[in-house]
């Protein structure tokens, strides 16, 4: 590409994208102001406050979903359906390394994670992992979305959201055809059943992340 | 169901625009797979049993949807749109001529429709951040389309589509295919649908190769964060199958 055309995209770029560089410095300002920030305390590593232990957390989703879905294609039950799989973990891998990069100094380390009370030589135990996780998921990354103060971030976590909900619909056609929406996921409205961080780390803590975590400063509704 | 706050005008507005769409939505199903009082289409009679009931359940969906976005609106001095209040025309102004007899256009009316809804909440999702109640709403109404948006995908595909269950790039099914001929050449009402979904730049951080991932293509990048779409845009788009009443 012409150097030219670099340098108006660049700055395209940085028109467009102002309001996210703001973004940017706020998560710093987070940083100097808030007494307790992410690190390690007396209980497990601490998320942060307020708007830094919600994008630590999504941040300890996508290492979790990462990590299945490194290990799934590793076993390699499900050959059928590789290339989509692989899109998928390169998604997550993606989303991963964004919330590593615009946490900065305020992220969680890389979490020990443990897959081994999942079958992956099975293939219909890999995809019912795998919807387990997506659906999961989707409900977690709605409950943290709703808590956010940033509107910069609530539009990329929902630029997050909609993907993972494109992956769950792909899992359950794989898993149970014809169950990728309606009553027997939804609310009587048809919504989503968006869910607390509490009840999602207790799904996770101890069987899939073994590193130690105090979620006390996450949100509790 | 919850109480819903004092609502200021504009976000009476925007619930108006919420409620309009999904009454599209509702009205597509419902004429496609009938009602009590309507005979299904063609088009729909001709995608398999499987299909047509998971278009039975986009359908619930959207009806569970309209009921609730109709509710908000009890106790307000606005009165909530309906469809006797709009006029729909699903074949958009003849960009789908055939969606009553055709089932591939059946289905890629619904992949429009579905994806914009999904961009259409996710753009109005900042604008709601002060409102904690009605940003809730529409997260857990915007995760649900996108749910609908994959399944289209998904028995596109089967149908011989070369499309995956996210967007790639521009709207391009898959790497280096042009998408669809209908959108692309025959309506620039329909241009927008994918508009700027190539992005690979969130909050100024280049997704492409992110911290030394060459795995992570410009492709991979732009289908890990689907993009927003303002009002304006949607209305663009929305502005073919409803002729007036938005």
């Amino acid at each position: 590409m012409p150097l030219i055309n670099k340098i108006d995209r660049k700055n395209f770029l940085k028109t467009s994208f102002l309001a996210s560089g703001l973004l940017l410095f706020y998560i710093n300002s987070c940083k100097k102001e808030s007494a307790g920030g992410a690190g390690e305390g007396a209980n497990g590593y601490i998320f942060g406050t307020g708007d830094i232990a919600l994008l630590n957390y999504a941040y300890v989703l996508s290492q979790v979903q990462a990590g299945f879905y490194t290990q799934a294609l590793k076993a390699g039950s499900v050959p059928d359906q590789r290339l989509l799989l692989s899109d998928i973990l390169k998604h997550e891998t993606a989303q991963r390394e964004f919330l590593k990069v615009a946490l900065g100094s305020n992220a969680l380390p890389a979490m020990a994670l443990d897959f081994t009370s999942i079958n992956f030589t099975s293939r219909s135990l890999t995809l019912q992992s795998a919807l387990f996780f997506e659906d999961l998921t989707v409900q977690a990354m709605n409950g943290l979305t709703r808590n956010l103060q940033a509107a910069a971030f609530i539009t990329i976590m929902a630029e997050i959201i909609s993907v993972q909900a494109r992956h769950a619909s792909f899992i359950h056609e794989l898993v149970m055809p014809g169950t990728f929406s309606g009553a027997s996921l939804l609310n009587a409205s048809g919504m989503e059943i968006h869910k607390k961080p509490a009840q999602v780390l207790a799904l996770l803590q101890g069987i899939y992340i073994k590193t130690k975590l105090d979620s006390g400063s996450l949100p509790s509704s | 169901m919850e109480s819903t706050p004092a609502l200021s005008t504009a976000l009476l507005s925007t619930l108006s625009f919420a409620l309009s769409f999904e009454l599209l939505e509702l009205f597509f199903y419902q004429q496609m797979t009938g009602t009590a009082t309507s005979a299904p289409s063609a088009s729909f009679l001709a995608l398999t049993p499987a299909q047509q009931a998971g278009l039975k359940i986009i359908g619930s969906d959207e009806q569970n949807h309209v009921n609730f976005l109709t509710g908000l609106f009890t106790g307000t001095t606005t009165s909530a749109p309906s469809m006797s209040s709009m006029r729909i025309d699903l074949t958009a102004n003849s960009i789908f001529p055939d969606i009553y007899t055709n089932p591939a256009t059946l289905l890629l009316a619904a992949q429009v429709l579905e994806d914009t809804s999904v961009r259409y909440y996710k753009g109005q999702l900042a604008r709601l951040a002060s409102n904690q109640t009605l940003l809730t709403y529409f997260l857990d109404l915007h995760s649900v389309e996108a749910r609908h948006a994959g399944y289209i995908r998904i028995i596109r595909n089967a149908s011989g589509i070369n499309i995956k269950p996210w967007i790639t790039l521009s709207g391009n099914m898959a790497e280096g295919t042009s998408i669809n001929p209908v959108i692309i050449t025959e309506n620039a009402n329909l241009l927008n649908v994918y508009l700027n979904e190539d992005n690979t730049f969130q909050a100024q951080i280049q997704i492409q190769g992110i911290n030394g991932h060459t795995e992570i293509t410009n492709i991979a990048a732009s289908e890990s964060f689907d993009e927003v779409l303002s009002q304006t845009e949607v209305l663009a788009i929305l502005g073919s199958f409803i002729t007036s009443g938005i």
